[in-house]
């Protein structure tokens, strides 16, 4: 595998850490349009997804403000416009009936009506776009962060290794997540058993479920290096509000800056083979302290075992030993 | 006057018709034959992909595994996509042209009825050769119907189904060299460009996207074939090759693929609106702009596919923005639609039922495309339920809801009846109702994060996906309304269908007995522009 | 079918303009199948 294919992420802008503060403004403010589905979303901040859930999740990280309140303003935008055209489209049909001996008009055009109704939506456009343009500016700038972790597909399961933590890089600490035991056995067809049954603190956990959480600090910026060893998978936890492509040969590269401690759940997005619907991503937010404390225990753990050595490039090829030197530079 | 000669066919008609079964389906150079059998295949292609989406829809009805095993629902979403897109909705649309270009342009058959005959009979075979992989040791293709490498080189069946897209795509280029060259070179004296029908305007617009970019769909399908049984490596990186750079070419093809599936929708219902509104279509010339536009538009927009592979921000920006645009000649289309129907004088029978859902529901399918525009946002909601939501909406409620309204509104110009307006209103009903049962929840499902083709979900899925399930098994169902409608009104009908069929109906293929003599216009039509639906293009 | 036209100008008319056209479409749809590998070669 050449080193030519290697793509290296996206342009940086020269911006340090800007987006926090005026997404969380907005986020404080509790601009939602959809009250039910803020209703469900309160009442249960772990849990993730909510049975009957209606609207997206608005996420626990500095940055998924951001799809979150675009999707509520252009879903407002929607609900305005389709009022306007379908309620006259509904007065039309009423009143030019034929059978309330409505007499067909001759005109078939209007200079005015024609211009209007094509400045307005793109007027609304550029503001729409001028909104996103921002999101998207602020999802792209992964300078400054404070922590690596190496994402990597198989067919069906994940890998992370823990790159870089606070400028010291860490080696040796990365494993294996797949989904649990118990969905496991749950999900063969004909198992007879019974999918509500799979639950862990009282939350119904079947298929969003993993043997080993990917834990991580929170207040902490994270960046993502994605990979994958095989076919492209996706790796997406709503909370986080993106998903990125885990691509052979390319290197990917994401950033997340979490809130609150929880168990964020999330699934591959990329149909990936036949247990493509089997291969869940968890995330374990901790404290600073909790996870100082993890990952000097993960340290410790691996240190004797001279078999895990160099664990950034355990899956042993040359593309996915250019992401931890490139993670040097960040 | 024209029809004058056409009308001494009428009570000979089928002294032109060849009399044996075989002569006169399978060697038939005749463009009305070869509409009907395009129609047929698809309606035979509608229901195969929709049994497949049955078996979906019956395996999501509940958490849980309980009637196929994963490989085999993968292969399930392939096949229904794949066969509704190049089996039934394609081929739909040819069919329609087929039987009304020529009637409505004035001309005496296709340009190259020849080729016509050969670009139809090649897609049994296509489809022959695709749905066989089914009962192969290996199965089907099971990488979705995109066919994403590295995936898709995993299976098996790749060759099968690589050839038979070969088919599908040398049937759909002959099917649209043969339509432009009808439209440019057969027009009856007087039939100008800018007085042509919608519906013609849409299709020779369309057929120019097919040749643009049904090669290119080639080129991506041979390089897999290659890079699995020949050892290059375009898509591979242990070879060098990329797997992003197939989905840059299959999304070139993919995007326009989608108009293609939309724009002669577009026209069907530029000529089904101003028919039952009885009054001449809102901004003609406005309407030709826009689609033009949005076949433009179609080719600069393919990376909205793409967004969460890591494009660079600059990519994501110019994609972003060129999809917003797109919704400004759709809403313009929309617009026009609703002033057409203002200051009319309308009447609801079953075509225009279905002209009006479609306004209405693939507006709805054209606010969720926007949604998905915005790039942040479509982190979240990409390969999500929210995607197949969306283009349900804009390919069920849009493409196949205007091909079930143009099959009302022309049957009886096809078979010479009418068909049952009773059957065909409970038709109506039970698909706009069922369609929405279906797929208005699959919003919901993929904005609470559950992804797309995965056989089994975590149970906070349920209530929503039993609920579609629901609607889909209602809407598979009503389609067997459908079917009895068409079959009735084509053998067993009794009422007559009078040569204009509807009250408003203007243009040249009204002009013509019910129904339709095997030939028409053998003596080009002398047209006069008060006949015709857009005879007077001041605007 | 055409042969059944009586006016055969027309008729002349067009079966030049259909030969044109298939001509010029054809050389498309060969240079757009070309691009595509064309475009995955320009790329690496």
């Amino acid at each position: 595998m050449t080193s030519g294919s290697i793509r290296t992420g996206r342009i940086e802008p020269n911006q340090h850490r800007t987006p926090p503060g005026r997404w969380a403004g907005i986020r404080r403010a509790g601009a939602v349009s959809l009250a039910l589905a803020l209703a469900l979303c309160s009442g249960l901040a772990q849990a993730n997804p909510e049975p009957g859930q209606l609207n997206l999740t608005r996420g626990v990280t500095t940055w998924s403000e951001v799809p979150y309140f675009l999707n509520n303003v252009v879903l407002g935008v929607c609900v305005v416009i389709g009022i306007l055209v379908f309620g006259a489209m509904f007065i039309a049909m009423f009143r030019f009936r034929k059978s309330r001996g409505a007499v067909p008009e001759k005109w078939s055009h209007n200079t005015m009506v024609e211009v209007i109704w094509t400045t307005i939506p793109v007027l609304i456009l550029v503001a729409l776009a001028w909104l996103a343009t921002g999101g998207l500016v602020s999802f792209a700038d992964t300078t400054g962060s404070q922590m690596t972790i190496k994402v990597t597909g198989y067919q069906w399961k994940w890998r992370y290794d823990y790159v870089d933590y606070l400028g010291k890089p860490i080696s040796k600490v990365g494993y294996m997540s797949k989904l649990d035991a118990l969905s496991d056995k749950t999900r063969q067809l004909h198992s007879g058993l019974d999918p509500y049954a799979v639950t862990t603190d009282g939350y119904n956990t079947y298929l969003i479920n993993v043997d080993k959480p990917l834990v991580l600090p929170i207040h902490t910026k994270i960046r993502f290096v994605i990979t994958s060893d095989d076919v492209i998978h996706s790796w997406w936890v709503p909370q986080f509000g993106w998903k990125m492509d885990a691509i052979p040969g390319i290197v990917n590269t994401a950033w997340t800056n979490i809130n609150e401690t929880g168990t964020y759940r999330g699934q591959c997005a990329e149909l990936c083979g036949q247990d493509h619907g089997f291969m869940p991503i968890v995330v374990k937010a901790v404290s600073q302290e909790d996870f100082a404390k993890w990952l000097a225990d993960q340290q410790q753990a691996s240190a004797p075992a001279p078999a895990a050595a160099s664990s950034a490039a355990a899956p042993a090829s040359a593309q996915t030993a250019a992401a931890p030197a490139k993670a040097g530079n960040g | 006057m024209a029809h004058e000669a056409t009308h001494d066919h009428h009570d000979d008609h089928h002294h032109h018709a060849p009399q044996g079964f075989f002569q006169r389906w399978v060697m038939s150079t005749n463009h009305k034959d070869i509409g009907t059998l395009y129609l047929v295949f698809s309606l035979l292609m509608f229901f195969i992909g929709g049994s497949f989406a049955m078996v979906i829809r019956a395996e999501l009805f509940k958490p849980g595994l309980d009637l196929v095993q994963p490989y085999f629902f993968n292969q399930m979403t392939t096949m229904h996509a794949l066969v509704m897109i190049f089996g039934a909705i394609m081929p739909a649309f040819v069919g329609l042209g087929n039987w009304m270009i020529p009637l409505m342009i004035g001309a005496p058959d296709m340009a190259l009825p020849r080729m016509n005959n050969l670009s139809f009979w090649i897609l049994p075979f296509a489809f022959t050769l695709m749905l066989s992989t089914l009962f192969m040791a290996g199965g089907g293709p099971a990488g979705g119907w995109t066919m994403y490498p590295p995936l898709s080189l995993q299976s098996d069946s790749l060759a099968y189904v690589v050839f038979a897209i070969h088919l599908m795509g040398i049937s759909s280029i002959m099917g649209a060299i043969n339509i432009i060259a009808t439209i440019l070179n057969m027009r009856a004296p007087g039939m100008d460009l800018l007085k042509m029908p919608v519906f013609v305007w849409s299709w020779l617009i369309t057929a120019f996207l097919l040749i643009a970019v049904m090669p290119v769909l080639a080129g991506a399908v041979t390089m897999l074939l290659t890079d699995k049984y020949f050892g290059t490596s375009f898509f591979n990186p242990g070879g060098g090759g990329d797997p992003v750079l197939y989905q840059h070419v299959f999304w070139f093809f993919g995007h326009p693929e989608v108009y293609i599936m939309i724009l002669p929708a577009f026209g069907i219902i530029s000529e089904i609106i101003p028919t039952f509104a009885r009054k001449p279509i809102f901004g003609y010339r406005a309407m030709v702009y826009a689609i033009a536009s949005i076949a433009f538009l179609s080719f600069i927009v393919w990376a909205h596919h793409m967004f969460a592979v890591g494009l660079p921000l600059g990519a994501d920006i110019f994609f972003m923005y060129a999809t917003m645009l797109i919704a400004v000649p759709t809403g313009v289309k929309v617009f026009n639609w609703v002033a057409t129907m203002w200051g009319g004088s309308m009447t609801f029978e079953t075509p225009m039922l279905f002209a009006i859902a479609f306004v209405i529901l693939f507006t709805i399918g054209g606010f969720s495309g926007l949604m998905l525009a915005m790039v942040p946002a479509d982190f979240q909601y990409h390969d999500t339920y929210f995607v197949v939501a969306h283009f349900h909406y804009v390919l069920v409620t849009g493409a196949a809801f205007a091909i079930m309204g143009a099959t009302y509104f022309w049957l009886p110009k096809w078979t010479g009846h009418m068909y049952s307006e009773f059957w065909g209103k409970v038709h109506f009903w039970c698909s706009v109702v069922f369609v929405n049962v279906l797929f208005f929840p699959q919003h919901f499902l993929g904005l609470a994060g559950m992804p797309r083709r995965i056989p089994d979900y975590n149970v906070a899925f349920a209530n929503f996906n039993m609920i579609s399930s629901i609607g889909g098994f209602l809407f598979g169902a009503s389609q067997l309304i459908f079917l009895g409608v068409v079959v009735h009104c084509a053998f067993f009908a009794k009422k007559k269908a009078t040569d204009r069929v509807w009250e408003g109906a203007k243009g040249l293929e009204w002009t013509v007995p019910s129904p339709a003599p095997h030939h028409t216009f053998e003596v080009p039509p002398v047209v006069r522009d008060e006949e015709l639906a857009h005879g007077h293009t001041d605007d | 079918m055409a042969s059944h036209t009586a006016n055969g100008q027309i008729e002349q008319k067009r079966r030049h303009g259909v030969r044109r056209t298939v001509t010029v479409l054809a050389i498309v749809v060969g240079a757009f199948y070309l691009l595509s590998f064309a475009q995955i070669l320009l790329m690496k």
